[in-house]
């Protein structure tokens, strides 16, 4: 769920704020939320969502798949496809989504484990460009820093979005067992190096100026890898995007489906079909460089409202008052 | 998952034989008043020869929309493999030419890049008989110099993002044509995103990518020793570097190879330091001349301001090409034999 959305583009943000110092802003997001994820372990079984808090996240989630299409809509018709019709891209990439949502919740999670053989292939490429990396650039570390140095920090939350997620999927996981905190730690760097990673290579390659024009760096990188294998590499680690990011907006719908229906029906086919053509006619009018400009500027204050902040509320107040999931069974 | 790969072969189709696939292009005259050259490969039943395309325009892409008048096929840069800019127009903000080659992600960001000196039009041309691609001659011919350490390794990317790098300018290559055939007339220097009209030898080429750490394959350097030749090859450099207020200093210790010396005799320590003295000696002469010219170009070639920007912020002025020129910058030079080949 993490890796799909803002893996390609979120440094460009990052990085015009944080400058040198980005890498230094996400590695303290980072602890935050690997703080976080203890905090998700021990406190779970008081995370319950009433009315209220159910519809604020069912918005939520909406709006994220959306700006989600959008954005995926965009890179594609800019990179891969630049004569297709909107439309039709919007058409059949939420097809392959409805398809996988309707089938058993197991396939949606699988598909992800079925991706990570692509995560070594990409990152093989990435190393491709080590020859043009520049480590000059990743100092000076804290000089001059700009007016806006301390949004490095909100920017960085881009990374760590959907992580309400392991709160709200962690009673379907596992009932009442505790999950180990070595296979927390794995988890925690696994995704932490893999952002971090991103972060460093585009420091390293570009220079300050040159990444307030490269909205996509990573994808920028390997365009310009040559090898003999590909003509173009860019080409195929999106394709590989494409994937990680199909199965992340089938792991939201996934978990709407079960705050929404709260597994009382086993695969909703009319309503999913219905939720995915809402979300297809409004992507399709969408799709403009004005709408990714802004979303990219705010989205990140609802990353930080649903996916920190809202989560330790309830908890805190379910704790207070004494409510715990068990007391409701396994429904939210 | 993989439906999406399936639409290529819808809207986005772009099939070879309905393009004509330009290898090499070119520009001269100012923004304005541009003129582009776009050489690609025709082939007939018999044999395969290179048609040459003149676009006249007030942009790079208007030149190419006026190109597309001439062509009976669509122009397509996707397997471009070489850039050629008048030295004219290289004066000028030379990223203002190049960016629609960055925008597109159609066209391929790796292509070798070189300063002409006069008009374009010979070395396309020439060209025309050649059997490869026009690109692809180009672009063998600059990477022969990369691996002969006469230039600085660039493609089309990283020269590009030289040109935005505020801590270090861009040296490409400077060819002229000599007797119809293009020979390599040494390294252009830039200052900011401008050709400065300096350029340097070939000869000094060589040691401007000792002192940038990017030796090629090769890197040979031969001089008269008591009326008899030396020649060395470059096996390792390293270079140290002390950054004061107004002062760098540059310790460059090289490991070298002799692959000609007549006189023979290397065993003998004292020959051998003899020997390491007079080539340490001359190296370092020929290194701070070097030095001498990038200053007065205003050329930081071999990214100085980046180590001072990195380690030293505090020394580091925004104004680097003007502050880099008004430094004192000694370089000194330790050479040290390793190997003498398979004779003393």
């Amino acid at each position: 769920m993490q890796t799909g959305f803002v893996f390609t583009s979120y440094q460009n943000v990052l990085i015009q704020h944080g400058q040198q110092d980005s890498t230094i802003q996400f590695s303290v997001i980072a602890i935050v939320f690997f703080l976080q994820l203890v905090f998700f372990e021990r406190m779970h079984k008081y995370f319950l969502l009433n009315r209220f808090t159910k519809i604020l996240y069912l918005i939520y989630w909406s709006c994220y798949i959306i700006v989600f299409v959008i954005y995926i809509t965009y890179v594609l018709t800019t990179w891969v496809f630049p004569n297709t019709p909107d439309i039709v891209l919007i058409a059949i990439f939420l097809s392959v989504c409805f398809y996988a949502s309707v089938s058993r919740p197991e396939t949606a999670i699988n598909i992800g484990v079925v991706l990570l053989p692509m995560l070594i292939l990409f990152l093989v490429f990435m190393f491709l460009a080590i020859p043009d990396l520049h480590a000059t650039n990743l100092l000076p570390l804290f000089h001059e820093r700009k007016d806006t140095w301390m949004m490095g920090f909100i920017y960085s939350t881009y990374a760590f979005g959907g992580a309400e997620m392991y709160v709200m999927l962690r009673k379907y996981v596992l009932n009442n067992e505790k999950i180990n905190k070595k296979v927390l730690v794995i988890y925690f760097i696994t995704v932490a190096s893999f952002y971090l990673l991103s972060i460093i290579f585009t420091l390293m390659f570009f220079s300050l100026e040159e990444i307030k024009l490269v909205p996509e760096p990573i994808l920028y990188i390997l365009h310009s890898l040559e090898v003999t294998f590909v003509k173009r590499l860019d080409l195929f680690f999106i394709y590989i995007w494409l994937s990680w990011s199909l199965v992340a907006i089938v792991n939201y719908v996934l978990v709407i489906r079960l705050v929404y229906f709260e597994k009382k029906r086993k695969a909703p086919i009319l309503q999913q079909f219905i939720f995915y053509t809402v979300i297809g006619v409004i992507s399709t009018f969408l799709v403009r460089f004005s709408v990714l400009d802004f979303f990219k500027v705010y989205l990140v204050y609802g990353i930080i409202l649903f996916t920190f902040l809202l989560p330790i509320i309830i908890i805190l107040v379910n704790k207070i008052r004494g409510r715990t999931v068990s007391e409701k069974g396994t429904s939210s | 998952m993989f439906v999406p790969l399936l639409l290529v072969g819808c809207w986005d189709e772009r099939l070879y034989k309905n393009s004509s696939v330009v290898s090499l292009t070119g520009f001269e005259g100012e923004m304005g008043d541009v003129t582009a050259y776009y050489a690609y490969p025709e082939a007939t039943t018999t044999e395969m020869k290179t048609i040459i395309i003149i676009g006249k325009g007030m942009s790079p892409r208007a030149v190419r929309q006026n190109a597309e008048l001439k062509v009976e096929q669509t122009l397509d840069l996707s397997v471009l493999s070489a850039i050629l800019i008048s030295e004219d127009t290289a004066k000028d903000d030379i990223y203002e030419y190049l960016d629609i080659y960055f925008r597109d992600a159609a066209n391929p960001i790796t292509p070798k890049v070189a300063i002409i000196q006069g008009d374009l039009k010979p070395f396309f041309e020439l060209s025309e008989q050649k059997v490869t691609t026009a690109g692809e001659f180009y672009n063998r011919f600059i990477t022969s110099l990369e691996e002969n350490s006469m230039v600085i390794p660039y493609t089309l990317q990283t020269a590009g993002s030289v040109l935005f790098e505020q801590a270090q300018d861009l040296a490409l290559p400077y060819i002229k044509m000599d007797e119809d055939k293009p020979m390599a007339d040494g390294v252009a220097l830039f200052s900011g995103r401008s050709f400065t009209g300096e350029t340097l030898s070939s000869e000094q080429g060589l040691l401007l990518n000792i002192l940038n750490e990017s030796l090629g394959h090769a890197a040979r350097i031969t001089y008269l020793y008591e009326e008899s030749p030396v020649s060395i090859r470059v096996n390792k450099s390293k270079r140290n570097i002390s950054v004061s207020e107004d002062k760098i200093e540059i310790v460059q210790k090289i490991e070298v190879v002799v692959t000609e010396f007549p006189q023979d005799h290397l065993k003998e320590k004292q020959v051998r330091e003899k020997l390491q003295k007079f080539i340490s000696e001359k190296i370092e002469k020929d290194m701070n001349e070097v030095m001498k010219k990038l200053q007065e170009a205003k050329s930081d070639a071999i990214g100085l301001g980046r180590i001072v920007r990195a380690y030293h912020p505090s020394l580091y002025k925004k104004d680097w090409n003007d502050h880099f020129s008004t430094l004192d910058i000694p370089i000194k030079v330790e050479v040290e034999i390793v190997k003498t080949g398979i004779l003393y």
